[in-house]
């Protein structure tokens, strides 16, 4: 749908209230601006959908626009777990981090005492390994535990692409509203500049229709 | 378990991801492990390269990596290179269409180092 089938609806709606103004109640409004909305939702549902996509558990409302919202809570929820297993992961290192001390501190001891007790000694070292083996494999779970971040930031993309498209949007149905007098060409260029410019600038544009349209 | 010297490429658009699987493999054993951020960036290297095994992201900008595959596939030099998909899609569309186009095994997002190694194990038997 473009932005000439929004530009005729809201052309109609604008008739229309002029003449309800003037007394005349006869007009239909055209329902056509209600596509281009209703377009807007149709895609906001979609992206909604491939976000689900990645997450089958993650919150799901029935409203629209809140879908970035509560994924974006999700995104929240699943950072905060995550950091919570790996510290898990880590105090359980660091505690086996003090027994290997403990036992190297016991063989330096049988050691300066210069008795020899091989059965203790060979006890002492084979605690070590096993402590040094769970801190290894404690190690390599840390490691897969930190993939959140990669699943987080996929679905963070996908929200950062939904709003600036969801932005564009809105910004060419307000150019729809504030230049449907002008020629094709001029709207167009209107658009493509829109496109092109960084946020700062955006919104002296959009400010300037906000102004002609009296707000 | 395969010849520990071959040279791995892994490929993601995630640089914490890509560090993540390099430390793994790393642990189980393959020193030789390059990384590209990008499908046209490893078709390029695997290209020019002597790469027994790529380990690959799905969602990837500019090519995602079942073009990457394909185009694998499809390169007499290089068709025969193992590949392994590492992904968060977890659809039965999704892995029928990385069977068809050659995959060589498929591992979802999030994974364990256990069934990486098995996974890994199932490509390079004996």
């Amino acid at each position: 749908m473009s932005e000439t089938s929004a530009n005729e609806g809201l052309s109609e709606i604008i008739d229309a209230t002029r003449a309800m103004s003037e007394g005349d109640f006869t007009r239909d409004i055209n329902t056509k601006l209600q596509g281009e909305l209703g377009e807007l939702a149709r895609y906001i549902d979609k992206t909604r959908k491939s976000l689900q996509k990645l997450d089958p558990a993650a919150t799901v409302t029935t409203s629209n626009i809140p879908q970035a919202s509560s994924q974006l809570a999700d995104i929240a929820k699943a950072t905060e777990e995550g950091t919570h297993k790996v510290l898990s992961i880590t105090e359980k290192i660091l505690d086996n981090q003090d027994v290997v001390s403990n036992k190297v501190r016991e063989l330096r001891d049988i050691t300066a005492s210069q008795v020899v007790d091989s059965a203790r000694i060979l006890k002492i070292a084979s605690d070590i390994d096993a402590a040094t083996n769970q801190n290894k494999d404690d190690l390599v779970e840390i490691l897969t535990s930190l993939s959140f971040q990669d699943l987080t930031g996929q679905k963070i993309k996908k929200i950062v692409n939904l709003v600036e498209d969801v932005e564009t949007r809105i910004l060419e149905i307000l150019l729809s509203f504030g230049i449907r007098k002008m020629e094709e060409g001029k709207r167009q260029d209107m658009i493509e500049q829109l496109k092109g410019v960084n946020s700062d600038l955006k919104q002296n544009l959009v400010d300037d229709i906000l102004k002609n349209l009296g707000m | 378990m395969i010849d520990p010297k071959i040279k791995i490429l892994v490929v993601d658009d995630f640089s914490t991801m890509r560090r993540i699987i390099k430390n793994i493999l790393k642990q189980l054993g393959y020193s030789d492990i390059d990384e590209a951020e990008d499908g046209n960036q490893a078709l390029s290297m695997l290209k020019s390269g002597k790469y027994g095994f790529v380990v690959s992201d799905w969602n990837m900008p500019n090519m995602t990596g079942l073009d990457l595959l394909k185009a694998v596939r499809a390169e007499p030099s290089i068709k025969d290179i193992k590949f392994l998909m590492v992904t968060a899609e977890a659809q039965t569309e999704n892995v029928m269409q990385a069977v068809q186009a050659g995959v060589s095994n498929y591992i979802v997002k999030p994974f364990t180092a256990e069934t990486l190694k098995e996974k890994i194990d199932k490509i390079f038997p004996g």
